[in-house]
């Protein structure tokens, strides 16, 4: 897998889930990035974060009715869903992007999310 | 000056040399950082070297968060001025100084955040006079604190924020309007009542269960229906409020004449002062509950009413006719007022009613400050639990009101010139923190109600928004894609 993973975390759920990972060998190629929610993630920031040589980039929200600003996941979720549409009209795989609604204490849900894009990347990496 | 902050724990993984050289900042080796005696050193180091931003390296992940926010405060360093990076100890010499150099650089681009202090209006408006509006009102007096009680009828307009809402009434005789200004809001607003003229109500046979004393104390003996059926739970599950009604209301009615009766429902709900109590007196009565599961059909048939249910007890389909059926207004979906909750500006819940399912969410509490709920409108219909529901809400309010509100100025800023008003900041807000700014022509952020989440930032379609201390300078030098010179001076300017 050519770049690494950045993974735009909600700081009250991803980012603390990726913080109780620690050391975990799952994180690495993951650079862990902190937003106030999930929310704050662009459509443009992804595709940007992209062009300038990620393999992936990986949202990750609180649990939708969880959502310490109420409706973050819900709006960080519509702007994946453009990505994930933008991506596929170039031809760049949608699984470039991808988004997941992580509470602040499920680790083994996120190690489960990053192994499964790690592995979608390398199968589009193969596929291209 | 940026300082750089190197544990001990991470000794045998980077040297100081090697990262001074790398980062090209003063490093600062400390004996666990994490500790707090390693805090109060690295705030001692801050102050005698003049420090204005500090990154700690460490290994243990989850104090990291923690320990910048304590040296923040030790060491008075402004907002989003402390950075924390964490090293697996497997890494390479050469991505620990990308790393570095990429905090650094997002850490060169957080400004300056000053912060402003407003003193709140004291009075406390509260919407709705029935008990739980009652009940708010009694214990902010006790509270000493002024309250204004109103009936949400006569309200107009709610406009503002936190510590100065400006209201404005219908005055009484409908000619005219009147305004004022409050610190908080309590709606205690109660549900509307459900239109008898809706499903499943059908006059004379299928009845309110609020009416039914009222109408059974009506009828003369030849009148009186010889059997009546009580339904509860019927489109949603309802609170202890229903059942407590349906007893009494078969109390009333067994001690008006003798009256076959039957009360179907989910769940006896018994938790409750003297509930338990009363089930047993309706049950000696002769009152017959039938507990079932799903979907309940109520069909006006000849002159009475046939209610067809599944029994989970008997685990078989019941039909029963009757005289007259009773719905509890309390298991109907009825949504809160839509002009109310319009002017309020908070979210409901799936049935409409007045506060967002969801868990951050104390129970007096909605998205917007300053604006509490108390009682039915959030779907507490039972007497004691609207009774405290209202004391919560008081407490809040005074909490909010007792002192200045200190406002980190670090809201979202709109971009004047961009700004073309397509109002997509001001709909998405779930704080109801953008405004409409009619002299300049722009949406405008009101700093006191700003959560600082982004959700206008993210989505404003001509990028005009900004959030100062998380912007796409600052992600993307932490996405360890540098941003391109024309983006951090850009960034830069004031």
């Amino acid at each position: 897998m050519k770049g690494g993973i950045v993974a735009l975390c909600c700081e009250n759920s991803g980012w603390k889930a990726l913080a109780s990972l620690g050391d975990d060998p799952v994180l690495d190629g993951v650079e862990a990035v902190r937003l106030p929610c999930s929310g704050k993630a662009e459509t443009g920031m992804m595709l940007k974060i992209l062009e300038k040589g990620a393999a992936g980039v990986l949202v990750l929200g609180c649990p939708k009715d969880d959502c310490t600003f109420l409706r973050g996941s819900a709006r960080a979720q519509k702007r994946v869903a453009v990505a994930r549409a933008a991506l596929k009209d170039a031809g760049v795989g949608e699984e470039r992007v991808r988004m997941e609604f992580i509470s602040s204490v499920d680790t083994p849900r996120l190690a489960e999310a990053i192994r499964a894009m790690k592995a979608a990347l390398e199968a589009h990496e193969g596929k291209a | 000056m940026t300082g750089i902050f190197l544990c001990s724990c991470l000794g045998e993984v980077c040297g100081r040399a090697e990262l001074e050289k790398a980062a090209g900042a003063r490093v600062f080796p400390g004996e666990r950082l994490c500790t707090p005696q390693g805090t109060a050193s690295m705030a001692v180091s801050i102050r005698e070297h003049g420090v204005d931003r500090a990154l700690v390296l460490g290994c243990a992940a989850a104090q990291v968060d923690a320990v910048c926010a304590s040296l923040r405060k030790a060491a008075c360093l402004g907002t989003g001025r402390v950075r924390a990076l964490r090293f697996a100890k497997r890494g390479n010499a050469e991505g620990r100084a990308a790393s570095v150099r990429a905090a650094l650089a997002a850490l060169d681009l957080v400004p300056e955040v000053r912060t402003r202090k407003t003193k709140p209006n004291r009075e406390v408006l509260v919407i709705g006079c029935g008990a739980t509006g009652r009940a708010a009102s009694e214990a902010l007096a006790s509270l000493g604190r002024t309250a204004l009680m109103t009936e949400a009828a006569s309200v107009t307009d709610i406009r503002g924020s936190a510590g100065r809402f400006t209201v404005r009434f219908r005055n009484v005789g409908g000619d005219g309007e009147n305004a004022r200004t409050f610190g908080a809001l309590i709606v205690a607003a109660g549900l509307p009542e459900p239109d008898a003229s809706r499903k499943p109500f059908v006059p004379g046979r299928i009845i309110p269960l609020a009416d039914l004393s009222d109408r059974l104390s009506g009828l003369s003996r030849r009148e009186f229906p010889a059997s009546l059926a009580v339904v509860l739970d019927m489109e949603i599950d309802e609170t202890r409020a229903g059942f407590e009604e349906a007893c009494r209301a078969c109390l009333d009615a067994k001690s008006l004449r003798p009256v076959e009766t039957w009360v179907f429902l989910h769940d006896a709900r018994v938790a409750g002062p003297g509930l338990e109590d009363l089930y047993d007196r309706a049950r000696e009565a002769g009152v017959q509950f039938v507990k079932y599961g799903g979907r309940i059909r109520l069909d006006a048939a000849g002159s009475g009413v046939k209610v067809r249910a599944r029994d989970t007890v008997l685990g078989e389909e019941v039909e029963i006719s009757c005289g007259l059926a009773a719905v509890s207004g309390y298991g109907l979906a009825t949504p809160a007022d839509a002009e109310l909750t319009a002017m309020l500006g908070i979210g409901t819940d799936a049935l409409g009613r007045l506060q967002e399912n969801n868990i951050r969410l104390l129970p007096e509490l909605t998205g917007r400050a300053g604006i509490f709920v108390a009682g039915a409108c959030r779907g507490a219909t039972y007497g004691p639990d609207a009774v405290r529901d209202a004391r919560n809400a008081a407490l809040s309010a005074h909490e909010l009101l007792s002192r200045p509100v200190e406002t980190e100025l670090s809201h979202a800023v709109v971009d004047g010139d961009k700004c073309a008003l397509c109002l997509t900041c001001v709909r998405l807000c779930p704080f109801r923190a953008m405004t409409v700014n009619a002299e300049k022509k722009q949406a405008e952020c009101v700093p006191e109600s700003c959560m600082h989440c982004g959700l206008c930032a993210g989505e404003c379609p001509n990028k005009a928004i900004t959030l100062p201390l998380w912007s796409d300078g600052i992600i993307l030098a932490l996405s360890g894609a540098a941003p391109d010179a024309a983006s951090v001076a850009k960034e830069k300017r004031p």
